[in-house]
């Protein structure tokens, strides 16, 4: 049913990708100031961590987008899709040259998740709080489960 | 505590993962601001700590599934972010301000009087 692929709990490129940022940071050898030119073992860019949840009336998708104005997030839902995506800015009130250390992502980024049935997007609620976006998806009628009495003659 | 209580509290443990937060630091006149991106977390879960030259941030979120719902996909583990800076001698360790909001931890170290420049006139 779901086409969405659950991410092992270990990825050993990722713990890979964080002993390589770890020993950078003890050299203090990354181009922190730099962040377009710092690039990992593998370059990934940023996505959103995701998490689905499924009930019987609503699906809820939740999305760290830590640092975000609530106009910097774009939703947008088409059938059983649901495709996050924004830009990651600095602080425009602050100065660039003031900067001495640069880790966090800073760009635009796209993120596709595919739900495992459709649901109603005019009812659809979202919420922004301590820089997690909460998505309230109802279900379309037709998707959900259905209960039906078989008469046994 | 007994073997089998140990074992279950190293399951639990290992559950949660040690992240580095990423930081952005900028200098201002007269402090010095850290930003941290640690989202999702409650106020009362995160501590910003001083101890001689050591600042120590630390944040910890459990991963809850809201109820009457199952996971379908699950990436935002439960996290443990920790970083630990060292202060240089010209940040007032008692006048240090944090700040939590849309998942970015500042913490706001003022530079001590003595510490800012000064203009010298020269006669």
């Amino acid at each position: 049913m779901a086409i969405i692929k659950r991410k092992d709990y270990y990825d050993p490129f990722s713990e890979l990708e964080r002993l390589h940022d770890e020993v950078n940071r003890l050299f203090d050898f990354s181009l922190g100031r730099f962040p377009e030119r710092n690039i990992g073992l593998l370059e990934r860019g940023w996505a959103p961590a995701v998490d689905v949840y499924d009930s019987k009336d609503n699906v809820i998708v939740k999305a760290d987008l830590p640092g975000l104005a609530k106009d910097e997030i774009d939703v947008t839902i088409e059938g059983n899709t649901v495709v996050i995506k924004g830009e990651k800015k600095h602080d425009s009130k602050v100065k660039e040259e003031n900067y001495v250390r640069t880790e966090r992502f800073r760009g635009v980024f796209h993120r596709t998740i595919t739900l495992p049935n459709g649901v109603d997007s005019s009812k659809a609620k979202a919420e922004y709080k301590n820089g997690t976006l909460e998505l309230t998806l109802p279900k379309k009628e037709e998707a959900k489960p259905k209960q039906i009495s078989v008469e046994i003659k | 505590m007994t073997l089998k209580n140990i074992m279950k509290k190293n399951k639990e443990d290992s559950y949660v993962q040690e992240v580095t937060p990423v930081v952005n630091i900028r200098d201002e006149e007269n402090a010095v601001v850290l930003e941290a991106e640690m989202p999702g977390l409650l106020e009362e879960n995160i501590s910003v700590e001083v101890q001689g030259d050591e600042l120590f941030i630390s944040g910890k979120r459990l991963n809850e599934i809201p109820k009457g719902y199952s996971s379908l996909y699950q990436e935002r583990i439960p996290i443990e972010y920790k970083r630990t800076f060292t202060l240089g001698s010209d940040i007032d360790r008692g006048n240090i301000e944090a700040h939590y909001e849309n998942g970015i931890l500042a913490v706001k170290l003022k530079r001590s009087e003595d510490a800012q420049p000064r203009k010298i006139k020269v006669l």
